[in-house]
């Protein structure tokens, strides 16, 4: 059994004969072991070398949870060289999509603790898993972590959707060097979802999909956790399945991350053409503001929030007033008025219409829709 | 003289009883085998590709199809089982969920720790070997078909059109693979998923019931074929009852425990026919009418 | 067994009824041409899941059940030295000699490698724990033992006028030193050979119930039961002294000879009660099992386990309690048939009805093919018994037939004419 103690019984013990597996990892301090209970991997009280008693494997319960951009971006697969050219996996794509779903441990089941996920081979033998019938050798896990999500969208099995054929080999294929597949699902990326209900006063809510996640720029992990592929992927063509968790409590738990609860008709009924105005904030925007991104405003990490409507919140802290052109307001100031302070014409506060009299008695004054009325006659 | 005569016939029939009687049955081969090999098949996770039905026909010389062939899907629409000329068959069940994944069954030969086959077969054609494997040889074989009859897997094929040489054909378990060469079952040895385990049967045991406590709730408590007709040597694990995937409800008995206990009674050490034989012929000569003359004159003329 | 008067039949051979028979026969060797040439695929509806056929459940096991007339009145007679019905032996011994041959031609027919049938008689193949090995080793032992049964019946016919035909006549001594060896050592231990196929027939007739005892997941519960075994010898006793008579009233139909009653009445008293202990077993069986609910089903299985108990067993049974029926000729060959024909209906509902194997996308029904050939053995055995009858002293002398019975053993009544009329 000692050659077949698997890698994290190994690690989590922090034993000196460290498999060659361990190497490659950092091995972990015998005071992160402690933080893990024995039970977890062990049934009985007192395991030993030779009767370790260890449960399945731990999968999700070892699992970290890592940024993606933690990983390698592509991973070249090359263990079946002779058959096939190597399989180029993008790491990092799955990685993203993996966070809408389990995680990173939808594939990397094991991760000792305060260690990075390590690759299949770390622990996955090539050849035939002689030694532990328990572990699956390095062609069963990749298949398996492959397939196991592929086959629930892409129905096919067959060997070239990932592999291609090497080109002279026994399986008589063409190509000669790693292929490069985009992608063969199809991502549909809806713009306008309608979530039926039964609220009585709307029983339809329009979700604007495209909105959300391109202009108020929603990662996909805010609203998508714990997805299934199909979610996204076309199903062969098939229709979409239905959306995972249509109980009214887990919609608008994802809702509520972002949008206020206490009003039901911001979503309930309301109207699908209607997009999102800014007027309804009660802050309309206008001129200049209107042609803004919305995070020229709206920087701050996290949400789309509701800002202080007062121009300092954005001019003063934000940009510097140094930084702000009169000009825009259609008002150049010259450089007289440039080195006053905005009170000392806007009197009732930034935005309000601005007094001349505070300085000139000369009778001048401006007016919004009338621009300057110069000084009177003498 | 005509004593003697009834003694050398009854020795010689007592002779042939002890010899058949000695010969051991396929049960105790398998018993007595210190453990045999099994493989252990985990339906959570089949993908259906039927690689296995395509390697299998290369290492028995089974049709050759082009591997292409095997990728074809529609063959799913029907519930197929081996033939004469497929040892292995995969084929799709639907999964729990309404939008689960579909759950794909690979069938060959089971290879029964005590087979029925082996205990039916009149010519010891069909035996079962110490590393598992239930093997067949064809040319001791009469065809009577009589371990087709008893399989209680529905699984021995026959070639019913060849009209001279006519085999039961069934999964070999590649006999000579695993036994000889120390390779693994073509099977096996191909599963892209690897969801075939080849081993002795007592760790694939443990590692099935491993798997099952192991808590990931993929499986049902079940390990079908570790006490299915005294246990086969193919074992399986399922995320969903076993009897919705066509695998037949059965016992726990082996049914060749109770037929060979009912051979073994009348023939035990041949003594209840021989002692009928006694008793018929103490009748014979106790209940003889008065004036017939002994021995029971048949037939003869003077 | 000469002490009856027994001689071949004086009618003509080539009757219309004879006639069809060999076209029967010829119209079956046409199937089994085609079943040789091109295997068991082409002639039958046999397939994976349903091995076995009507050639099994009808040809083997109704023909084994049928012919077990031979040792329940052999061991009548010869056993238990019931003297009296002894006129009854030869036609039983006949009836089972044809039916095991035939049995033993129906096992070709559906052996895949029939060249091979000799194999278990091999030490080398040898498989004590089959209960087909110990049917084949008994049904091969037992045909022997037939036939040697059988001898005395020929030696009495051709000792001292063996004449054969063209340059055959050269081997003549031989012949008839073999008959003159036969007829000196056979009749010393005939017993012997009597009781041994008693012993045999009872070990075959009960292993061909184990059978189907090895499939129970694949068997209905109203036939499966550990007990089959002890239920096919009982039936098999049963229907042999039916057969015995069936059979003898058809023949004196036939020949157009006067029934036997004064034996068929006596000896078909014993019927009713082989025919309880069956019932009592049978019966006993299902209430103990537990499966006797299912007859309340209302199944088609249901319905034809009651049809074979009902029809095959109760009414018979019934029918032959009463000594009116014992009596009279026309009642009796009803019941008998009635017995006769419930046996067969058994080993068919046995091996066929009661069967149902895994992944069955169809029934079993049998191929006209399968039933040509059926039909062919069938008539091929009532040929060969016409032919043999019309040979050998089978059937008592129909001269006064009581006062041969107890006259004289010596009574040879077939003319030289009758070899001649045969091998012409």
């Amino acid at each position: 059994m000692s050659a077949a103690v698997p890698i994290w019984v190994a690690a989590l013990l922090a034993s000196a004969p460290a498999s060659a597996a361990l190497s490659t990892n950092p091995v972990p301090t015998p005071a992160a072991a402690s933080q893990t209970e024995c039970s977890r991997c062990h049934t009985c009280p007192e395991p030993s070398n030779q009767a370790p008693c260890l449960t399945a494997c731990p999968r999700l319960a070892l699992s970290a949870v890592l940024s993606p951009d933690l990983g390698p971006d592509v991973v070249i697969l090359d263990e079946l060289e002779d058959l096939y050219v190597p399989v180029r996996f993008d790491h990092k794509k799955h990685a993203v999509m993996a966070g809408m779903s389990k995680g990173c441990g939808t594939c990397h089941h094991f991760t000792p603790p305060n260690a990075p996920h390590p690759a299949c081979k770390n622990c996955h033998p090539v050849g035939e898993p002689k030694s532990d019938l328990a572990k699956p050798g390095l062609k069963g896990a990749y298949h398996r972590r492959c397939l196991g999500c592929h086959r629930e969208w892409d129905r096919e099995t067959t060997c070239e959707i990932c592999h291609e054929k090497r080109k002279g080999g026994p399986l008589g294929g063409t190509a000669t060097k790693a292929c490069d597949h985009t992608h063969f699902a199809p991502l549909v990326l809806k713009d306008l979802i309608l979530f039926p209900t039964s609220f009585a006063v709307g029983d339809i809510v329009p979700f604007h999909h495209r909105n959300h996640s391109q202009r108020y720029e929603r990662n996909c992990t805010e609203c998508h956790r714990q997805e299934r592929c199909t979610r996204c992927h076309v199903d062969n063509g098939e229709v979409l399945h239905p959306m995972g968790g249509t109980e009214a409590a887990s919609l608008h738990d994802t809702c509520f991350r972002c949008h206020d609860g206490n009003r039901c008709k911001t979503c309930h009924g309301r109207d699908p053409a209607a997009l999102f105005s800014h007027a309804d904030t009660g802050w309309p925007l206008k001129a200049y503001h209107a042609s803004l991104p919305c995070r020229s405003c709206h920087a701050g990490p996290g949400a789309f929030r509701k800002l202080d409507p007062r121009c300092t919140t954005c001019h003063e802290k934000a940009l510097g007033l140094s930084r702000f052109d009169h000009a825009v307001t259609g008002v150049a100031l010259d450089k007289a008025h440039r080195q006053l302070d905005c009170d000392v014409c806007h009197t009732n506060g930034l935005g309000s219409p601005p007094r001349c009299d505070s300085c000139h008695d000369d009778g001048r004054t401006y007016d919004r829709s009338r621009g300057f009325t110069p000084a009177k006659s003498p | 003289m005509e004593l003697s005569r009834r003694d050398i016939l009854a020795s010689m029939a007592a002779a042939g009883a002890t010899q058949v009687a000695a010969r051991p049955s396929a049960a105790s081969v398998a018993q007595r085998a210190a453990d045999p090999f099994g493989v252990l098949v985990d339906l959570t996770a089949c993908i259906g590709c039927r690689k296995c039905e395509w390697a299998c026909n290369q290492v028995n010389h089974l049709p050759a199809v082009p591997v292409q062939a095997f990728e074809d899907a529609s063959v799913f629409a029907s519930l197929r089982r081996p033939d004469a000329s497929h040892y292995t068959v995969v084929n799709r069940f639907p999964g729990a969920g309404e939008d689960d994944k579909p759950v794909f069954v690979k069938a060959q030969c089971m290879h029964c720790d005590d087979p029925a086959c082996c205990s039916a077969c009149i010519v010891s054609a069909l035996e079962k070997q110490p590393d598992g494997a239930v093997t067949y040889t064809a040319w001791r074989c009469m065809g009577c078909r009589y371990c087709m009859v008893v399989c209680p897997f529905q699984v021995p094929a026959y070639e019913y059109f060849n009209a001279t040489t006519p085999q039961v054909r069934k999964c070999t378990f590649c006999h000579e693979r695993i036994s000889q060469e120390g390779k693994l079952p073509a099977c096996v040895e191909i599963c892209p998923p690897q969801c075939l385990t080849f081993g002795r049967r007592s760790e694939l045991l443990a590692l099935a019931h491993r798997r099952i406590a192991g808590g990931s709730g993929r499986y049902t408590d079940h390990v079908y074929g570790e006490s299915e007709v005294g246990g086969t040597s193919w074992l399986y694990l399922s995320g969903i009852e076993f009897s919705e995937l066509g695998f037949p409800v059965l016992g726990d008995a082996a049914p060749p425990r109770l037929t060979e206990s009912l051979q073994h009674g009348v023939f035990k050490d041949f003594i209840p026919p021989l002692a009928l034989f006694g008793a018929l012929t103490a009748i014979v000569r106790l209940f003889r009418p008065d004036g017939e003359k002994p021995p029971a004159g048949e037939g003869r003329q003077p | 067994m000469t002490g009856h008067g027994a001689a071949p039949v004086r009618k003509p051979l080539l009757t219309p009824g004879v006639l069809l028979l060999l076209g029967l026969v010829a119209l079956g060797m046409v199937f089994a041409w085609v079943r040789f040439a091109s295997g068991l695929g082409a002639v039958t509806h046999l397939d994976d899941r349903f091995p076995w056929g009507i050639w099994i459940a009808i040809d083997v096991a109704t023909g084994v059940a049928l012919s077990a007339g031979g040792f329940t009145t052999a061991a009548l007679v010869h056993i238990f030295h019931r003297r009296r019905y002894e006129a009854l032996t030869r036609s039983a011994l006949l009836t089972a000699v044809l039916g095991y041959t035939f049995v033993a031609f129906g096992i070709v027919m559906d052996l895949g490698r029939y060249y091979n049938i000799w194999h278990p008689a091999l030490p080398s193949m040898w498989s004590g724990h089959s209960a087909l090995f110990e049917v084949a080793m008994c049904v091969m032992a037992y045909l022997t033992v037939l036939y040697i049964e059988l001898m005395p019946i020929v030696v009495e016919r051709f000792a001292g006028r063996v004449r054969l035909p063209g340059p055959l006549g050269l081997l003549d001594g031989v012949v008839e030193g073999a008959l003159r060896f036969f007829d000196r050592t056979l009749g010393r231990v005939m017993s012997v050979f009597i009781v041994l196929g008693v012993v045999l027939s009872t070990l075959h007739q009960s292993s061909l119930g184990t059978l189907m005892v090895l499939a129970p997941s694949k068997m209905n519960p109203l036939w499966w039961t550990p007990i089959l075994p002890l239920l096919f010898l009982l039936s098999a006793i049963a229907v042999g002294f039916a057969m015995v008579v069936f059979e003898s009233l058809i023949a004196a139909r036939v020949f157009g000879r006067a029934p036997e009653m004064e034996l068929l009445t006596p000896l078909s008293r014993v019927i009713p009660v082989l025919l309880f202990v069956y019932l009592a077993f049978k019966v006993g069986d299902v209430m103990i099992r537990g499966v006797v609910t299912r007859l309340g089903d209302g199944s088609a299985a249901s319905l034809i386990f009651l049809l074979e108990i009902g029809l095959g067993v109760v009414i018979p049974l019934l029918m032959l309690l009463s000594e009116r029926v014992r009596r009279r000729p026309g009642l009796l060959f009803a019941a008998a048939a009635m017995v006769v024909l419930g046996v067969a209906f058994n080993r068919i509902n046995v091996f066929l009805t009661a069967f149902t194997p895994l992944y069955a996308t169809r029934r079993y029904v049998p191929s006209v093919g399968e039933v040509a050939i059926t039909v062919a053995f069938i008539s091929g055995l009532l040929l060969l018994y016409r032919v043999l009858v019309s040979v050998l002293p089978v059937l008592p002398a129909e001269e006064q037939p009581q006062q041969q019975r107890t006259g004289s053993r010596h009574v040879h009544a077939a003319p030289p004419s009758s070899i001649g009329r045969w091998s012409a």
